[in-house]
This record gives C-alpha cells, structure tokens and sequence, in this order.
C-alpha cells in the first residue's frame, strides 16, 4: 500500500488480488447478489485509489478498506435500497455450495445464510466483520464506531438470536 | 440455574470468554441436562458453520478485469492527481509559458517541433545499444539508457528476448531486474516464469525468484515448487524459492 499511496496505483493490482475474495464475500453476504458483489468490489478498489493519501502506514490495511466497503455499502443503500433475502440467489448459493463440501454441510450453511438474511442488516454486518472475516473486537468498534463492550454484548445477542432464527424459523419451515 | 444464564455461558464459553474453571462448571452443568445439552449441540455447530466458512468465489475473473481497468486509468489517474495537487504551479508554469511564448516567438515553436524525434531517439538508441555487440553497452542500454525510455510492449519485448537469449548472464541480470518492475504486467509475468525454468545462472535466477515472490499465485507456486523439489538447483536459489513460499 505504500506504494500505491505514493502515486503508483499500478501496484494496487497486487493488492486487489490478495484482499477482492474479503470484500466480494462481505459484500455477497450482505446483498446475496453476486452481480452487485462484483460490482461493489470494483468500487471498493476504484476508491481505495481515489482516497489512497487518506491511508496511514500504520493502519490495518484490511480494516481501512473494510471501512471503504462499509462507506461504499452504505451510498448504495441510500441511492437503491439493497436487496435482501433473494430466493433466486440463495438457490444459486447452495448450488454452488454443493461442489465444495457435501449435500448434508450445503444445506446446513444455506440454512444459516437464510437465518442471517433475517437479522438486521446492522446485526448481519456485526456478524460477518466480528464472525466471518475474524476481525478483532476493537478493529470492529473502529469501523462502526462503537465501543468494545458494545460490540461483545451484541455479538452475544447476535449469536442468540441467529440461533433461535436458525432452529425455531428456519429448520422448522423445512 | 436458568435456561437463560446457561445459555449466556455458553455463547461466552464459544467466544472464549471464560476461565478453565468456569468452563470446567459449565461442561459439568451441560452434562448433567439433556436439554442444555441439546442447546450446547446447536451452538457448537452454529460456531463451526461460520468458523469453516470459505469464500465464495465471483463467477468471472475479476482480478483481470481489475488490471484490464487500471491499465485504463493509470495514466488517468495520476495526472489527476497531479493536477490537483499542483494547481497553483500550473498556474506559474502557464504564465511563465505565456511570457516566453511572447519573448521567443518562433523560436519556442522550433523546441516544441524536437521534442516528439527526441523521444524516438531515445527509443531507438535504447534498441540500438541493446542490439550491440560489448555486454558492457548492453548493460548500460538496460540499466542507463531504458529510463529514458516510455514503456510500452514493444521495449518490454525487448527485455524478455534479451533474457530468453542473451549470452552474458550479467546481461540477463539487468534485464531481469528491470522487468522484474513490471511483475504486474500478465506477458512479463509469463516470461520470467519461463525463463526462471530455462535459466543455467544462479543470480539471474535469484533476480526472477525477487521479481516474481512479490505476486506469488498459484503458477508462480508451482514453480518455485519445482524448484525446492529439484536437487540440481543451488542451495540459495532453493532457499530464496523456499522464503518467497513460505511468504505466500
């Protein structure tokens, strides 16, 4: 990155490379449209050139172009509201699914993707950044701006209310 | 105890919030009660779902239609932001320009009229040394005279024939080196995979292994695999391949 913020944003192909998987994943997490992940991830890296002087060395570099990924989840919000819960994409999901693990573990991560796709969307974001991308507790309470035992106490409740979502909605409707 | 706290504890208990003791306590609790049992079983797999999740991967290449855009913008966006952060000297600098322009007169259309043969020049004298007979004249086309060039495919092409061939390794180095900026570039990358397999000198291939460990992907792996794997290879060229994977 530090070459990227001194002007040679040609290196920021090294970059996207290693850190487009997160934030494509965060961001089909979020909307479960992999149309609108792809583009959203180009936007993510078009930013991240446009705003590169904003960066610090010793900042995490992974938490700083999350925090991007928020900003630009968030412009999209208010221009269109985003889609959740798409019946369509959540098939193409679990098809997908399908060849890396077998039928049984597919139809078990489907599931909890159709419970998360019931959380609130701020609960869902808590959830992948704290949860699914493994960021530390006080690098979370940065990028929402929230304290850390603000964030632990909403995991906890998080973690309780997709486990009633997941057992007494979802498994129960199949 | 309520259902409620044991459920607390547990959710803490797989957040990795509690002491041994505590979490001793706890498994005695569970044990002792089917249903908190059953509770316990839920959340575990709850935590194993998400813990083994793996990404997802975008049904294109996006990586290539990243580097097809940035080659786009790259010159773009640098003058942009040359623009914006010079603004007040391209405001001098067209003054100064306006004032010349009436001082000289012609003679200022003249200098304009040599720059676009000056950079042809450089271009062909760049060439023309590469083609030269001394190494030492070739050393001094790559390391010298290649900064004054403007990059395009065709220098690039250049470079990689003067890898693939040159006879002076001290050549090749140069123009390993040099390449090695441009890592980013798909056909560059390609050929010095290539010549990382051809190659009989240890530096030249130490030079391919730096270039390439700073975008390892599952090509450049492969090979430097290869190369760990390969008993005739030097022991530092088999170290540098190592360190680039242990980096990756």
């Amino acid at each position: 990155m530090g070459l990227v913020s001194k002007g040679d944003i040609k290196k920021s192909s090294v970059l996207f490379e290693r850190y487009h998987l997160p934030i494509y994943n965060y961001f089909l997490k979020m909307s479960r449209d992999s149309a609108l992940a792809k583009d959203m991830t180009q936007n993510v890296f078009e930013k991240m050139i446009k705003y590169h002087t904003s960066y610090k060395n010793n900042k995490n570099f992974k938490g700083w172009l999350f925090t991007i990924a928020r900003n630009v989840k968030i412009d999209h919000h208010r221009s269109q509201k985003m889609k959740y819960t798409d019946d369509t994409a959540l098939k193409n999901t679990a098809a997908k699914t399908c060849i890396q693990g077998d039928l049984e573990k597919s139809e078990k991560r489907d599931q909890l993707f159709q419970a998360m796709d019931r959380l609130k969307a701020d609960e869902k974001e808590l959830l992948i950044l704290a949860k699914f991308e493994k960021f530390k507790y006080s690098e979370v309470s940065e990028m929402l701006g929230l304290s850390e035992s603000a964030i632990k106490v909403k995991i906890h409740r998080v973690m309780k209310k997709l486990r009633t979502i997941l057992i007494k909605e979802i498994r129960y409707e199949h | 105890m309520s259902t409620e706290l044991i459920e607390a504890k547990i959710v803490a208990c797989f957040e990795g919030e509690l002491t041994t003791t505590e979490r001793s306590q706890l498994i005695d609790q569970v044990s002792a009660n089917e249903a908190y049992q059953q509770l316990w079983r839920e959340y575990e797999e709850m935590y194993e779902l998400i813990s083994g999740d793996i990404y997802e991967l975008p049904e294109s290449n996006l990586t290539q239609e990243y580097d097809g855009w940035l080659d786009g913008q790259a010159k773009d966006t640098v003058s942009t932001e040359t623009k914006d952060s010079k603004n007040q000297l391209k405001k001098l600098v067209w003054f100064l320009g306006l004032c010349l322009l009436a001082l000289l007169g012609y003679n200022l259309s003249s200098v304009f009229k040599t720059e676009q043969p000056q950079m042809q020049f450089a271009q062909s004298t760049f060439q023309n040394d590469l083609l030269g007979d001394s190494p030492s004249d070739r050393i001094k086309a790559i390391r010298v005279n290649y900064n004054q060039v403007e990059e395009n495919q065709e220098v690039f092409n250049l470079l990689c024939r003067v890898l693939r061939n040159d006879q002076s390794s001290n050549v090749r180095l140069a123009a390993a080196e040099s390449l090695g900026k441009y890592v980013y570039n798909e056909n560059v990358r390609i050929e010095l995979i290539r010549a990382l397999e051809n190659e009989n000198d240890g530096f030249v291939k130490l030079a391919i292994i730096n270039a390439l460990g700073t975008r390892v992907d599952a090509e450049v792996k492969k090979t430097l695999e290869d190369l760990v794997s390969d008993e005739t290879q030097q022991k530092f060229v088999k170290d540098e391949a190592y360190s680039k994977l242990i980096q990756y």
